[in-house]
């Protein structure tokens, strides 16, 4: 729901990285973003589209990965995607495992820059 | 022309985490408790913000900022309460940041507070992400709203301290499955304090202000040792 406003801090990001690098353009942008980040990534790829508009990214692609949820489970010892919608909860024994190891991604990993 | 790929690796959010860090470092200066209230619209917020603000005010100075897209009607509401009340109207946002939170304080007579509360604005998905610099956060959840309602916003609640069944006054009219709503809760965070208020009838609050006094005296006995 807040896409656009993510795209926003996003074009931020990317341009403040990209002075630093002395870029004059950015053709790529790659994120991860967690399947409970609370973002969609379609919806941020149609918000992206139009917030880059005019700035030093307006012709970056977004490439999104999309990021699974995992848990810590106790029981496995280890860490186990868990089942949508079914709390966090082990998709391997099903216990609660509540601590969260993947899922809550908003990462800006990388960009490719023209130079 | 050359490309090149830049490696980061940031969170995007990177910089509402930083001013909510900034937010908590003053917060701790001023011994001040900050409770972040989330729901989705209509659980019951405002009025159980109103009673409680009322319960506080007369031996603590106590405060709240409210969000909203529009109107001003939930801080009119809540000024009744004697209790110094500002709204904050996000227009496009669905949620409240660190940034908004920090452009609200400046210059706000009532500081310092004991306990500044923060009402969300009502939405599960969006307010989970930014961290306000509030010491607790609670999860507020109606009776009427189905007992699987932590399932569905499972990062609501994981990230909350406190779950707050509120309305319970009608539970038996809507069938609530008390059982169901605690296991859902439990299944997103275990260790999660789990409160039943309603507001209307007063059955829960003195559970609720203890819960919001152990902390604030734990917040103080911090900051004197600190």
């Amino acid at each position: 729901m807040h896409e656009l406003s993510v795209a926003l801090t996003l074009l931020d990001e990317v341009g403040t990285a990209a002075a630093r690098e002395r870029a004059t353009g950015v053709s790529s942008v790659r994120l991860r973003i967690g399947r409970m980040s609370g973002i969609a990534p379609d919806a941020l790829v149609f918000a992206w589209e139009i917030a880059r508009a005019d700035t030093i990214a307006a012709q970056a692609e977004l490439h999104i990965e999309d990021v699974g949820v995992t848990v810590f489970c106790p029981r496995c010892e280890g860490e186990r995607a868990s089942v949508e919608g079914g709390g966090l909860v082990c998709g391997t024994c099903g216990t609660t495992a509540a601590s969260i190891v993947h899922g809550r991604e908003l990462e800006l990993v990388s960009m490719e820059v023209v130079s | 022309m050359k490309l090149r790929v830049v490696e980061i690796q940031q969170n995007i959010l990177r910089k509402n985490d930083d001013l909510a860090r900034a937010l908590r470092d003053r917060f701790a200066a001023s011994h001040t408790l900050v409770i972040n209230l989330l729901s989705s619209p209509g659980s019951g917020k405002t009025t159980l913000l109103e009673a409680t603000l009322r319960h506080f005010a007369s031996r603590y100075r106590v405060g709240a900022r409210v969000g909203d897209q529009a109107t001003r009607n939930d801080a009119d509401r809540l000024e009744r309460s004697g209790a110094p009340v500002r709204q904050i109207t996000t227009a496009a946002e669905c949620r409240l940041d660190a940034g908004m939170i920090g452009k609200a304080l400046a210059g706000w007579d009532a500081l310092p507070l004991d306990i500044l509360f923060i009402e969300n604005v009502g939405n599960l998905i969006c307010p989970a992400e930014y961290d306000l610099g509030e010491d607790v956060r609670v999860a507020l959840c109606a009776v009427t709203e189905g007992e699987d309602k932590p399932l569905k916003y499972p990062l609501a609640f994981n990230t909350s301290h406190i779950a707050l069944l509120t309305k319970t006054d009608l539970a038996e009219a809507v069938g609530f499955d008390r059982d169901a709503a605690y296991a859902a809760i439990r299944s997103v965070h275990p260790k999660s304090e789990i409160l039943e208020v309603a507001t209307r009838t007063g059955a829960g609050l003195e559970r609720w202000y203890a819960a919001l006094e152990s902390r604030l005296e734990q917040k103080r006995g911090v900051a004197v040792t600190a």
